[in-house]
């Protein structure tokens, strides 16, 4: 019987506990009941709920009493004397939240890593410095969060989470109506998807590519000053942004208030390097300030012109040993050689940033070498397929005249 | 004193030629498959010699045999020529031996007294099959190793012993270093000292009994015209060596056997992969049959089948009684045709048939 008792307790129990949670709280009882759906949908999606997993429910935002006992009891539940506040003001939000978020005590018992500064950056954002005025169109905790169904930024589904982070931006952002009395442009979300970074991180799934808040922060949102875009920037292109530092660029930008790397790279949009962007052709960025014949135009030149011929050179034994591998031959070592080739052809397009001709041409001088023992490769290679076929037509007119001779010593034999 | 007569005064040399003096080949509308056995024999001392040429640079381990391979490829002068004459000689050979079997099944040449020069012939077509397993992993490129994974995973099927089979081969749970070692062993140590054994059988054998004639010609065989094995069946049989050899000359020139890339354990098995030619039928078979076929998996069922397919192939000498007796075994013919239809068939739809 003794065994019988503690068997019926644990089943006991473990109905209790796995009843916990929705089960144990008045809101969610009758708001689950309810069949207004704006009543409704709170707790639609709430187990999937950071707060809710952690045990912190409706009350505790919105006040009042959980307790199931008033289930019944709508008046006692949604009590003002007990704190019940409703829907919070959307203006009340960031406090709200900051409550809980701003305490590092507090915060620390679920996550010690978790920053508890966003409020106080916030309020430095340009959202938060518009609410502070008066503005609640903009974007407070819950615009980007979610509000029942909260998620942290590791999960997939999160509206934080790196690949969501553009969307979740645009929702605003790309809405020309809304954002109608801010006289910014609308079109960031339609420019990034396009962009190199857009492609890597939504296409390609690249995390380590850069959403939004990379650049403007999250709580903090602001747009760069025009002389901090390379800090920005060279959060990721280090060397570029050394280069560019201690190039002459930078007082010259300076001086055309031009924003840094923005005014060559552009910025939402930001494509893939192209080659044509250094020179004097068509489609250079260098024409856009130098003018023909001064010395910035003559140095974009030969730096373009030398940049060109390398290309060249590369493609050159790309294709010598494109060639002799269909012919058969074993180009691994020349494949190697143009991978070192192809690196140096990269590291030449970031040497432009110190926009000296000296410093471009002694990083491409190497790369010149590394590529012309790329087509040295490709030429022995593609001999080598000669080689093999002048010995082969060789041999096989040896075996053809010693197969003869057999052919007609087997005559002349089978005749005896 | 010529040296000829100090080793014709101690061995019976004098005994041998006149032996292969007297020897004669029958001559009829079916020769021509005799120099079927001639032409793999000549492909085997192909793979020796290129074979010992190959074991001067190749280093059995995982973490150098692809760059051994590729050192022979490119640094060792015409070390692309051996490594590819060796991998198209091995494929001819399977391919030869392939026809030499059906072409002895078919004639019938299997019957009495040759029973045991078919089971020994049998035994070899086996152990090249081995020899192509276990040389196909060693230059360790990503094809051979998946293919090496796919085809030791078939012997987990076997009942009972399976597993025991698996980790024997594999020298462990996983195909590995340790396995590329065992297969080297197997390539170059074990199976051509059997080979050396049962192939000097298989030619003991044929010298001593002579040339099978079919079975409607036994009655006029000594009507007959001969051939003298020597020199003259042996001229016939150098033609066939010298065309051969040019093949595979120019095989290996204008398509040298590509090397891929390195072995990765790590990297998920690439789409549309299948074995060697010569195991896709069975490869095949294996996707063909269902999951399960009343209460026994589909998949044992398979090797349980070739097994026996095996086994039935290796006594068919004793099994065909109607050809022991000199009457054409029409039940036989038609079995063989089936098979080679089969192995055709599946083969094509293994290459055809997406993955």
């Amino acid at each position: 019987m003794k065994w019988l008792n503690m068997f019926i307790t644990a089943i006991f129990f473990f109905f209790l506990y796995a009843s916990n949670g929705l089960a144990q709280n008045s809101c969610i009882i009758c708001h689950k009941k309810s069949e207004d759906t704006d009543l409704k949908r709170p707790t639609m999606k709430l187990a999937d709920d950071i707060h809710f997993k952690n045990g912190i429910t409706c009350e505790k935002c919105h006040g009042g009493d959980a307790n199931p006992a008033f289930q019944k009891d709508e008046e006692a539940a949604m009590d003002a004397d007990k704190g019940f506040i409703g829907v919070p003001d959307k203006g009340d939000i960031p406090k709200l939240c900051s409550r809980c978020h701003s305490n590092a005590q507090y915060m620390k018992k679920f996550n010690p890593n978790l920053p508890v500064d966003q409020y106080q950056q916030y309020l430095t954002s340009q959202h938060g410095k518009r609410l502070l005025k008066g503005d609640d169109k903009v974007a407070v905790c819950s615009d980007c969060h979610g509000v029942h169904n909260i998620q942290p930024p590791n999960v997939i589904t999160s509206k934080i989470f790196s690949v969501n982070i553009p969307k979740t931006c645009s929702k605003c952002h790309s809405d020309s109506v809304y954002m109608k009395d801010y006289g910014i442009p609308t079109d960031q979300y339609a420019l990034y998807k396009k962009s190199v970074h857009g492609i890597n991180l939504l296409e390609k799934d690249d995390r380590s590519s850069p959403s939004c808040t990379s650049c403007h922060g999250n709580h903090g949102a602001y747009p760069p000053g025009v002389t901090s875009v390379s800090n920005i920037c060279g959060t990721c292109h280090v060397t570029q942004r050394e280069m560019f530092l201690t190039s002459p660029h930078k007082e010259a930008f300076e001086e055309m208030d031009l924003p840094q790397c923005i005014a060559c790279h552009g910025n939402h949009g930001i494509s893939n390097v192209k080659r044509e962007m250094l020179g004097v052709g068509e489609n250079s960025f260098c024409i856009n300030c130098h003018d023909e014949g001064s010395e910035g135009y003559l140095a974009a030149q030969k730096m373009g012109a030398e940049q060109d011929s390398l290309y060249k050179k590369i493609e050159q034994a790309k294709l010598l040993l494109m060639k002799a591998e269909k012919a058969g031959v074993e180009v691994s070592e020349g494949e190697f050689i143009l991978k070192e080739a192809h690196n140096a052809f990269v590291k030449t397009q970031n040497s432009v940033h110190t926009f000296s001709y000296e410093k471009f041409h002694q990083v491409i001088v190497p790369g010149f070498k590394t590529a012309q023992n790329a087509v040295q490769q490709g030429r022995l290679a593609l001999n080598e397929v000669q080689n093999r076929r002048r010995w082969l037509a060789i041999i096989s007119i040896l075996i053809f005249i010693v197969a003869i001779s057999l052919y007609f010593k087997i005559k002349a034999m089978s005749k005896r | 004193m010529k040296l000829s007569d100090w080793f014709f005064d101690r061995y019976a040399v004098q005994s041998w030629i006149d032996f292969f003096r007297k020897k004669y080949v029958p001559v009829h509308k079916h020769s021509i498959w005799y120099y079927t056995g001639g032409f793999c024999l000549f492909l085997f001392m192909v793979q020796v010699v290129t074979g010992i040429l190959l074991l001067l640079y190749y280093r059995p381990t995982a973490e150098a045999a692809f760059e051994s391979v590729q050192f022979i490829m490119t640094k060792v002068r015409f070390g692309w020529l051996i490594r590819s004459i060796h991998s198209w000689s091995a494929n001819l050979l399977i391919g030869a031996l392939f026809i030499h079997m059906f072409a002895k099944f078919f004639l019938k040449s299997y019957r009495k007294p040759r029973e045991l020069t078919w089971v020994s012939g049998m035994l070899l077509f086996l152990i090249f099959l081995g020899f192509g397993f276990s040389g196909y992993l060693l230059p360790w490129n990503e094809l051979a190793y998946t293919a090496t994974k796919v085809g030791t995973e078939m012997t987990n099927l076997v009942p009972f012993v399976g597993k025991y089979l698996l980790v024997f081969l594999r020298g462990g749970e996983q195909v590995s270093g340790a396995t590329l070692t065992r297969f080297f062993g197997f390539h170059v140590a074990v199976l051509p000292i059997i080979v050396t054994v049962i192939l000097a059988f298989h030619l003991l054998v044929i010298q001593i009994q002579g040339m099978s004639v079919p079975i409607k010609l036994e009655e006029h065989k000594s009507k007959l015209k001969q051939l003298p094995f020597f020199p003259d069946f042996m001229l016939h049989d150098m033609l066939g060596w010298l065309v051969a050899f040019g093949v595979l000359a120019a095989l290996a020139a204008l398509f040298p056997w590509e090397l891929g890339t390195k072995a990765d354990p790590f990297i998920p098995t690439p789409i549309g992969i299948h074995p060697e030619w010569y195991f896709v039928f069975t490869y095949q078979t294996l996707k063909l049959v269902p999951s399960r076929i009343f209460f026994i998996e589909g998949e044992v069922l398979v090797v349980f089948g070739l097994a026996v397919g095996i086994i039935f192939w290796l006594l068919v000498p004793f099994l065909d009684r109607k050809s022991n007796q000199g009457i054409p075994a029409k039940f036989f013919t038609i079995v063989g045709i089936i098979i080679v239809i089969y192995i055709i068939v599946t083969t094509i739809m293994g290459y055809v048939i997406p993955a």
